[in-house]
């Protein structure tokens, strides 16, 4: 399925930083590293398998047409 | 990446005419003024160059400092961290927004069975090999390939002149100030507000470039050349066709007897489309890094280049969206992060400024 | 998992350079012992047993006339020229008189005597050890012992047959001079001094490889050649751990900086007078004995499309060769990938005659653009290599065979189109004319074609500006590989895009400076 196609590509990704990680030695990097894989992993999830989450650009329009029409 | 890559003025310049040029030699700025486009677009321009006046100063005041490390200096650690936070946002938002600006493009005009993800896919791996090797290679590239679209879009403009008609461009402000005010603003927050992409790169440009005049002169040339390119397309298209094509530009040029030049547009545009990409992802990548206290901002390209990839994909569900989103909805949601907050961090500057003064005595 | 990464580690490496971690231990069959055996037949027979009875050890026992002396006379057959040898060394201990006043000396007296009054060769030295007695030995040089001393007089007396100074086919030009590199390592220099009679011209000799203990020269114009280049380039030299050196291609492999590029960081020729020129631009060459290919380094992008005799014609003509290499340079890699992307995706870019043209020629091909140009791509390159390994006498069989068979016949026979066998050909002409990239031209073809089918021209930009930012990623040894391109030099594009008149470009002299790649540099 296209999740562990997904998957083994982020795999695939990840291998190539992991030696420049190993050697950096500070956890915050890690750190954002991973979240920021998995929120990317996240949205292409999202959109592979066409779950029904809001997109941000549909928020920010609300947000801006309720400021605008006030 | 360290302070030290230094990138020399005629490449700063180039970066600058990239971001400049980026999407809008494909979108057309200031259509919602019809025919009075081209003076709603002189207004942003002068008006862009008022905002550069503040980006300016905000740069001279702390000079070798990036936004992200302004942010912290002015704001405290917390406050900064957050508005840094909602700076990169904001820099991947955009580089979503130009990466879907090309997919669409390409599947609307020439390859129209590719899926969208695919194109993207490429794309993002051929800017994402640019930003992982940093600010020099990326300046030295696209000083090879932008000057390539300067010489094409006069090349076009010059062989267009036969089918001008002028008179399109007229009646001036028939409709009044309000649509062509409205439009201006929009111009100026797409694409000349997004310079403030560039707070986060001058840092690395080489000590003794005179920054205020290399940023006038990408200025004038780039906004030179997008105002040819909204006279010729007024002209040869009129007010009313850019309303209904979703990329005036195209439509132009296929006025052109005899030659059919739609995949070198695509060309042109991936370069300066892949420009503006490329800053802001690097933009993106170094605020990253500097947040994370990390000198090296490699090991974020990828994860950055990951959720570009979702993201372009996930934000808009069609074309006309997206030109409709960045006509009305942009300008409203960049007004905080080009107008606001640099002024926000101008006015602290040069109160603390004061307030240190003070106590210093 | 340590080990996963760890073998990650170890495929990675292999894209930049990196100091060798596994140094090889010096082998102890090497070392044959420190002292020369006093004795003449304890000499003897340590000499049989190393060389393990060869035939073409002569060991030639004469009786110093003078002092009343036995001594041995030890040489390679085919290595030493023996007419000096029998001249110079033989006559004049063997037939000279005793001094008149002749008393008992010590055998060092003697030694020092027959090098100072007796041997009447040029190059003659003392050597007390084993080892190096050994090495000058298989070198070529006679030796010469003497009965209850342990030190050995050694001669240098080397002659041996190599190929005479001729025009080098590989590079070949219209006006310019027609000498090559030999073989021999001592040739090669002399033509180089021959050019440069100053004694800034500097040479500093290595031996590497532990077998073939193999002569490697740099050279370099002291005062314009710089500094952390060639620190960096021995210590990149000194690093190299092999036991034979065939060719200067091993040195070159060895301290190249990226060897997974396709773009070569290296250059070599086989011309002194280009080495020259470029020595006199601040690069430094390496010469290696037994190869007459010379390594130059650092190379530049520029350098290709530059080529000697450039700078022997008049500007304007030179100036419009290198646009047309350029153009070369664009068409070979690219003209594939232009048409394929034009049958397959945009035919609304050629005017419609054309196309007509384009699409009556593919009537009836059972393949795809992409598989045909593929096919002819692949039989250019089996007809090239045929060529080369072919012997010349069978020589008329391959053009035959290429012109009619594979042209003709695959065009009649409907399997490739003339319209592809004429881009193919345009192509291949084109590549000649830049043989120093010859290889990378290969692989570009190739990607370009493969991504021009794949996204069009889309594609070809995507890959060709991929390339471009690997080509500005890379270093020459610190030097940026597109230097003297991109930043647009500030002194003028006088040696890179044109070539301005020679009066004008010897302003500057130093052009290839790792300190600042911002500074204009004039090559």
């Amino acid at each position: 399925m296209i999740v562990i196609l997904i998957v083994f590509s982020l795999i695939l990704l990840f291998l190539i930083d992991v030696r420049q990680l190993y050697n950096s030695k500070s956890r915050i990097v890690i750190a954002t590293y991973s979240v920021l894989m998995l929120l990317g992993f996240m949205v292409l999830v999202i959109i592979s398998l066409d779950l029904p989450v809001v997109s941000p650009s549909i928020l920010i329009e609300k947000a801006v047409k309720f400021i605008i029409e006030r | 990446m360290l302070k030290q890559t230094q990138i020399s003025s005629a490449q700063l310049s180039i970066l600058i005419m990239g971001m400049l040029l980026g999407s809008t030699i494909i979108i057309l700025p200031g259509s919602g003024a019809q025919e009075n486009a081209w003076i709603a677009y002189t207004l942003a321009w002068l008006g862009g160059i008022l905002l550069f006046g503040c980006y300016y100063t905000l740069y001279r005041r702390f000079k070798d400092k990036t936004l992200v490390e302004i942010h912290r200096i002015l704001l405290g650690k917390w406050l900064g961290n957050l508005i840094s936070v909602l700076y990169i946002w904001y820099f991947i938002h955009l580089a979503a927004l130009v990466l879907r600006n090309f997919g669409d493009y390409i599947i609307t005009v020439s390859l129209s069975d590719t899926p969208l993800r695919f194109i993207i896919i490429c794309c993002v791996f051929a800017t994402g090999y640019s930003t992982r090797s940093g600010i020099e290679t990326t300046s030295r590239t696209a000083e090879l390939i932008l000057p390539l679209i300067y010489v094409f879009q006069i090349i076009i403009f010059l062989i267009l002149i036969p089918h001008f008609d002028l008179s399109n461009l007229k009646p001036v402000f028939y409709q009044g100030m309000r649509p062509v005010l409205r439009a201006a603003f929009s111009v100026l927050a797409f694409p000349f507000g997004e310079t403030v992409v560039m707070l986060m790169l001058l840092p690395y440009a080489n000590k003794d470039t005179n920054i205020k005049r290399v940023y006038l002169f990408s200025f004038f040339v780039a906004g030179l050349i997008l105002l040819l390119g909204i006279v010729r397309d007024l002209s040869v298209i009129g007010a009313s066709e850019i309303e209904k094509t979703m990329f005036p530009p195209h439509y132009t040029i296929q006025h052109l007897t005899g030659l059919n030049l739609d995949p070198l547009i695509g060309v042109f545009f991936f370069m300066s489309g892949g420009t503006k990409i490329c800053c802001c992802y690097l933009a993106a990548s170094i605020g990253v890094a500097q947040l994370t206290g990390s000198k090296d901002h490699r090991p974020f390209v990828i994860p950055i280049g990951v959720i570009l990839v979702g993201l372009s994909i996930w934000v808009y569900d069609s074309a006309p969206e997206m030109l409709a989103w960045s006509k009305d909805i942009w300008p409203y949601y960049s007004i905080p992060f080009q107008i606001v907050i640099p002024l926000l961090l101008l006015v602290l500057s040069s109160f603390k400024g004061t307030y240190s003064k003070r106590q210093a005595l | 998992m340590d080990v996963i990464l760890r073998r990650l580690a170890g495929v990675l490496q292999y894209l930049k350079y990196n100091t060798p971690k596994h140094i090889h231990t010096e082998l102890s069959a090497l070392q044959y012992g420190d002292n020369i055996p006093v004795s003449l037949e304890e000499a003897e027979a340590k000499l049989r047993e190393i060389l393990h009875n060869d035939e073409s050890l002569i060991l030639r026992p004469l009786r110093i006339k003078a002092f009343n002396h036995r001594a041995l006379i030890i040489y390679i057959n085919g290595l030493t020229d023996k007419k000096s040898i029998e001249v110079n060394v033989l006559r004049p201990l063997m037939t000279e008189e005793p001094p008149e006043d002749f008393s008992y000396c010590t055998n060092k007296e003697i030694i020092n005597s027959l090098i100072n009054e007796y041997i009447q060769s040029l190059d003659c030295i003392v050597e007390a050890s084993l080892n190096a007695m050994i090495e000058k030995l298989m070198e070529g040089a006679t030796i010469i012992l003497l009965e209850g001393e342990a030190t050995a007089i050694i001669v240098n007396s080397i002659e041996w047959t190599t190929r005479g100074v001729t025009e080098p086919e590989t590079e070949a030009v219209i006006r310019g001079p027609r000498e090559g590199f030999t073989e021999d390592i001592l040739t090669n220099i002399t033509l180089l001094r021959r050019k440069i009679k100053s004694p800034k011209l500097t040479f500093e000799s290595t031996s590497l490889g532990t077998y073939s203990k193999t002569c490697v020269t740099i050279c370099y114009l002291d005062g314009i050649a710089d500094t952390e280049i060639i620190k960096e380039l021995k210590k990149r030299l000194a690093a190299i751990k092999i036991d034979t050196i065939l060719e200067s291609g091993y040195i070159e492999q060895f301290i190249e900086d990226y060897p997974l590029s396709p773009f070569p960081s290296i250059g070599n020729t086989e011309k002194p007078d280009v080495v020259i020129g470029k020595l006199m631009e601040g690069r430094i060459a390496v010469l290696c004995d037994g190869t007459p290919f010379v390594l130059l380094v650092p190379r530049l992008f520029v350098e290709n499309i530059q080529v000697s005799e450039d700078y022997y014609t008049r500007s304007l003509y030179a100036t419009t060769l290198r646009f047309l290499r350029v153009f070369a340079l664009f068409i070979s890699t690219t003209l594939p990938a232009l048409y394929v992307s034009i049958q397959t995706f945009h035919h609304e870019i050629v005017p419609f005659r054309l196309f007509i043209a384009l699409t009556a020629a593919r009537e009836g091909i059972p393949f795809t653009s992409v598989v045909e140009a593929l096919m002819m791509v692949c039989i250019f390159e089996l007809l090239k290599e045929a060529g080369l390994r072919m012997p010349k006498a069978v020589g008329q069989a391959i053009s035959i065979v290429g012109a009619i068979v594979l042209g003709q016949a695959t065009v009649e026979a409907g399997i490739a189109s003339p319209l592809m066998v004429i881009v193919i050909a345009l192509t291949a002409i084109s590549s000649f004319i830049i043989p120093a990239l010859d290889g990378t031209i290969f692989f570009l073809r190739i990607a370009y074609l493969i991504a021009g089918s794949i996204m069009g021209f889309y594609g070809i930009t995507l890959a060709i500006v991929v390339t471009l930012i690997h080509m500005c990623n890379i270093k020459s040894f610190g030097i940026h590989y597109l230097s003297a391109m991109i930043p647009i030099p500030q002194s003028g594009l006088k040696d890179s895009y044109i070539r301005a008149p020679l009066w004008s470009l010897f302003f500057d002299n130093t052009s290839v400076s790792s300190s600042g790649d911002e500074n204009p540099t004039n090559d």
